[in-house]
């Protein structure tokens, strides 16, 4: 019973008990999300029409064999459309990219939030699963943190929805943030081990095989091939700071240095692999669970008691002084 | 009772994407160490019940917590690369080409289309299920075919070539050894076969 109350506590204090003052991260998390996604919107734009029309690379029939019957997709909404409005399958397709993006610009703004992140969690689930073939993983990670967009309370910080509405109720954070670092914290382990089983990444072929091709980067890395201890230097160090990730952040005395490495890490992948939205995704997602709740934001009970403290302190000086000269 | 439901909401969500992701890596194992697919016991455990796989799906589905975090792993794999070369009607090749893109986005995403022919590369003994799945990405390349034939009207003819970029270990590489293009498949097709 004891052990069971201990446990109580430990998952009470840990979710619940520390107050933060402000909710930068989920704001960020919203903000940042919602930007980036425009930006993608905007980079497939001009091919729009060739991956999601019927007679794209990948025809409708074919897409469509590996859907699950209970996703809506576009194809579905764009006969939907065609039905209702009369469109043909090019506006229809033009009609749902503008609503999508004028949804990740309200979720930006933080206007109609909770109602804005379920269109475009939504509109993002059925784009990703009817061009499943053209997705990589951080479109996945995507859909994760729609989902966390609404259900987490993303519109009551920074938002317009507080300018226009007033003020709402004050929301805890904490817990949601803790939810989105226990997700970074799986991200990071199972990727770190995933690349640990095998022996590619301990002896360095895994980082040569993906410095080497120049169809992603075009910088010549063949130089590495007389070096060989760095591409041995760079997989073994990607392997532990993935996947001593969940343990290292919580350490106090090293969590900057893991977390700077770790943003380090995603800037090379950016730069030297070119994927660029995929670094993206990682570095808004290390920001919103750790930058602020590293640097910037002390519980407020920590504040309270050091308040009381003081306070304390100085009426006890007070009193004393008074008792003195009395 | 809030706190409660907010715990468990959370567990239930987290404990889909921990069981997605063991499922992955050990698929990733068995390929790995077996050389099969068939040591799933994760994937068969939950398939026993339909109506628990169904849910299951479902809920990851809509949640996210279907994604594999096991990128780049355990290996980073070889690139694959479509050509497609026009013929003129005396079937005499024009030219070779490949999808046109106009964003590099869009040409990176091509990349991860061309990653789902690895799974052709198995060759001995298939499953009636991969051998349907094999048939079914048979079609993926009939469909990007047509679509750049499309794209160079009106030529009425097109072959498809798939090759694998071959990168030698980092020791044969200092020895002389060049990356290679090996060719793995070959289709050919005309405006009248597509459309049928």
């Amino acid at each position: 019973m004891k052990v069971l109350a201990i446990v109580k506590t430990n998952i009470d204090k840990f979710f619940f008990s520390e107050d933060r003052e402000s909710g930068k991260s989920l704001a960020f998390l919203r903000v940042a999300l919602s930007a980036l996604l425009i930006s993608l919107n905007f980079l497939l734009w001009e091919d729009f029409i060739n991956i999601y029309s019927s007679n794209g690379y990948i025809q409708r029939d074919i897409s469509e064999a590996l859907i699950e019957n209970y996703i809506v997709t576009t194809y579905q909404i764009t006969d939907f459309l065609q039905y209702l409005f009369g469109l043909s399958e090019t506006s229809a397709l033009f009609t749902i990219r503008w609503v999508y993006t004028v949804f990740l610009v309200f979720l930006c703004l933080g206007f109609l939030t909770r109602f804005s992140s379920i269109v475009c969690w939504l509109l993002h689930l059925s784009l990703l699963k009817s061009a499943d073939y053209f997705m990589y993983g951080a479109d996945y990670i995507h859909t994760i943190l729609l989902f966390f967009c609404v259900i987490f309370p993303v519109g009551k910080y920074f938002s317009l929805d507080n300018k226009i509405f007033g003020v709402q109720q004050k929301v805890n954070p904490l817990p949601y943030l803790r939810i989105l670092q226990i997700q970074l914290c799986i991200v990071y382990f199972f990727a770190g081990f995933a690349k640990a089983i095998g022996e590619n990444w301990w002896n360095g072929h895994s980082i040569w095989k993906s410095l080497i091709r120049t169809d992603l980067n075009g910088i010549d890395f063949s130089w590495l091939a007389d070096y060989p201890f760095l591409p041995i230097l760079l997989g073994v160090g990607v392997i532990c700071i993935e996947t001593l990730y969940l343990i290292m952040i919580w350490v106090k005395r090293i969590n900057k240095l893991w977390f700077w490495g770790i943003i380090a890490m995603h800037l090379a992948i950016a730069f030297f692999l070119d994927l660029h939205i995929f670094s993206a995704t990682m570095i808004i997602l290390n920001f919103s669970a750790f930058y602020f709740y590293i640097y910037d934001e002390k519980p407020k009970q920590f504040n309270e008691e050091k308040e009381s403290c003081i306070k304390r302190i100085m009426i006890k000086s007070l009193i004393f002084s008074v008792v003195k000269k009395s | 009772m809030k706190k409660i439901v907010f715990l468990i909401f959370f567990s239930l969500y987290f404990f889909c994407s921990i069981i997605q992701n063991i499922a992955n890596q050990e698929k990733s194992f068995s390929k790995l160490f077996y050389d099969s697919e068939e040591v799933e016991i994760i994937a068969n455990l939950l398939q026993r019940n339909k109506y628990i796989y169904k849910s299951f799906h479902f809920i990851s589905d809509y949640s996210g917590a279907e994604t594999g975090f096991g990128l780049y792993a355990p290996n980073v794999s070889s690139q694959l690369v479509i050509y497609y070369t026009i013929r003129d009607e005396n079937g005499l090749p024009v030219k070779t080409v490949q999808p046109r893109f106009k964003t590099k986005e869009i040409a990176q995403r091509f990349l991860t289309v061309y990653d789902v022919f690895l799974e052709k590369i198995k060759t001995n003994n298939l499953s009636d299920e991969n051998k349907i799945y094999d048939e079914y990405l048979d079609l993926v390349v009939k469909s990007m075919a047509f679509k750049t034939l499309q794209e160079n009207y009106p030529y009425r003819s097109i072959d498809a070539d798939i090759y694998v970029h071959e990168i030698p270990p980092m020791e044969d590489y200092r020895n002389g050894e060049p990356p290679t293009y090996k060719h793995l498949f070959h289709y050919e097709y005309t405006l009248e076969n597509i459309e049928k």
